[in-house]
């Protein structure tokens, strides 16, 4: 495969060599150090392959032989640009296409998020392009540790993230969970600290000095482990006092709040056929809605649909085409029956105790009550969960004090 | 004919006794045969003769006779050359 490129980008060509002493050429071609291949034997000579350049070097041998040489045609890069001598611009403007595409790979043109369940990925993208990396940005420029550790001191559930940088994509894995004690990557001593008022229903302790103990109650903000210790001597006095990065795991018994409602009765949106489409363009940020529709209708609602033009998987570019649409409905007012409305709600609890469940809660007690009053039907109560209520905390000095 | 040999007898022993390839000193051809299908030749003077059926190289003191059947030269330069075919015979004549 290698040969073929060298040989296409050189340029060959097939020849047909003619005459009495063609065995005499072969042998000056060999010895004036030109290389022929695929050569075969035809009436009256044969016929053979050779480079492009070398056809200038045979010319005198041919004349010393009494041989002749015809060229039966042409390949290579050679031809090519030969065939399109005329076509100059076609090719600046090709070459100017290459040149641009390679600039833009040298930015960020998307962001994705991945594996978020209570932040939305537009709450995630929103910070990232406000407070770090916008659209646009050289990929050089981005530091993905210092970008990890801005978004674990802001998004506080992150429990754990990753960034990377994939063509001209920036794609952030997350873990959500509940605030965890994690201390893999602390240096600074600390304590963990209850995270939510609970009952501790079990602890273990791998770091640091334990303060509370089974079925104890405890506040939030109350230290759980703690990152000092203690070093006695026979007199039970204080010898030494070290300070520790505490870790371990505390859970307690805790109570989450469920509050919920619908309507019995309340307003859809029932699409008529009306609409009207309109298209934008986004270059480098910018956007050119070549025409927009003027009229308005009485009831309407707006989407717009993104293509992100892209080369490949990650290779975004910094070119959007917008569909955008006008459609027209019908306010309609819809009544849910009371087994409509409590099948509605049973569904919603079951979605959020799912939720909880993915999330690593045990869930001891459903105390949510459903009930229908005034045209509403509620859904309020609490769930009693064994949770981890551990969260890290750095020491300071007043806390030391 | 023995005046001519003696000179390569002292080239031979002197290649030998610093243990230099012949080849080197001697300039002498060599044949890579792979099967019956494939020949390399190295240290070659010129092509006397090709044709399907007959390929005569010549060597610096012999000539090289192949016979066979579709023989074809796939490629020659200036070291070396590769041929292809059903190769019967291959002859040294002087």
């Amino acid at each position: 495969m290698a040969k073929k490129l060298v040989k296409w980008c050189l340029g060959y060509v097939k020849i047909a060599l003619t005459g009495e002493h063609t065995n005499r050429l072969l042998t000056l071609l060999k010895n004036n150090g030109i290389s022929l291949w695929d050569i075969v034997p035809v009436e009256h000579g044969y016929e053979a392959y050779m480079y492009k350049n070398d056809v200038f070097q045979i010319k005198p041998l041919l004349r010393k032989t009494e041989s002749k040489m015809k060229i039966l045609k042409k390949y290579g890069w050679f031809r090519i640009s030969f065939r399109y001598r005329k076509r100059k611009p076609f090719i600046f403007g090709f070459l100017l296409c290459v040149c641009f595409i390679y600039y833009f790979t040298l930015f960020i043109w998307d962001i994705h998020i991945d594996g978020e369940s209570n932040y939305t990925k537009e709450q995630l993208i929103t910070y990232i392009k406000e407070n770090y990396v916008d659209l646009g940005t050289r990929k050089n420029e981005i530091n993905c540790e210092e970008l990890e550790k801005e978004l674990r001191k802001y998004f506080e559930e992150i429990a754990w993230i990753n960034c990377e940088l994939k063509g001209t994509q920036l794609i952030v894995h997350i873990r959500e969970t509940i605030p965890a004690a994690e201390t893999k990557n602390q240096t600074t001593p600390g304590d963990i600290v209850a995270g939510k008022d609970a009952v501790v229903s079990s602890i273990i302790t791998r770091n640091g000095t334990p303060l509370i103990k089974k079925d104890m109650e405890v506040k939030k903000g109350d230290i759980l482990i703690s990152g000092t210790i203690y070093i006695y001597d026979d007199y039970n006095e204080i010898l030494e006092t070290n300070y520790v990065c505490a870790d371990g795991d505390v859970y307690g018994k805790t109570e989450i709040i469920y509050d919920d409602y619908v309507s019995l009765s309340h307003y859809e949106k029932e699409e008529t056929k009306e609409k009207k489409t309109y298209y934008s363009i986004s270059l480098w940020g910018k956007t050119y809605t070549p025409y927009t529709p003027k009229k308005n209708y009485a009831n309407q609602m707006e989407t717009s649909e993104e293509i992100h033009l892209k080369l490949g998987e990650n290779m975004y570019l910094p070119i959007f085409f917008v569909k955008n649409q006008k459609i027209e409905y019908v306010p309609k007012l819809v009544n849910y029956s009371e087994e409509e409305a409590i099948s509605i709600m049973e569904e919603r609890i079951q979605q959020y105790q799912d939720k909880l469940i993915e999330k690593g809660v045990v869930i001891l007690e459903n105390n949510v009550k459903i009930y229908i009053e005034n045209g509403v039907c509620y859904a309020k109560g609490s769930f009693v969960v064994i949770e981890r209520i551990g969260l890290y905390q750095e020491k300071t000095e007043q806390m030391e004090d | 004919m023995k005046e001519k040999k003696e000179p390569l007898r002292a080239v031979e022993k002197i290649s030998d006794s610093l243990s230099l390839p012949q080849d080197v000193l001697l300039s002498s051809t060599i044949l890579t045969i792979e099967g019956t299908s494939k020949v390399f030749i190295e240290n070659y003077k010129g092509i006397t003769l090709y044709h399907e059926n007959k390929i005569v190289i010549q060597a610096k003191h012999y000539q090289v006779i192949l016979r066979g059947k579709n023989l074809r030269i796939e490629y020659f330069n200036q070291d070396d050359m590769k041929i292809c075919g059903k190769i019967i015979s291959i002859e040294f004549v002087s």
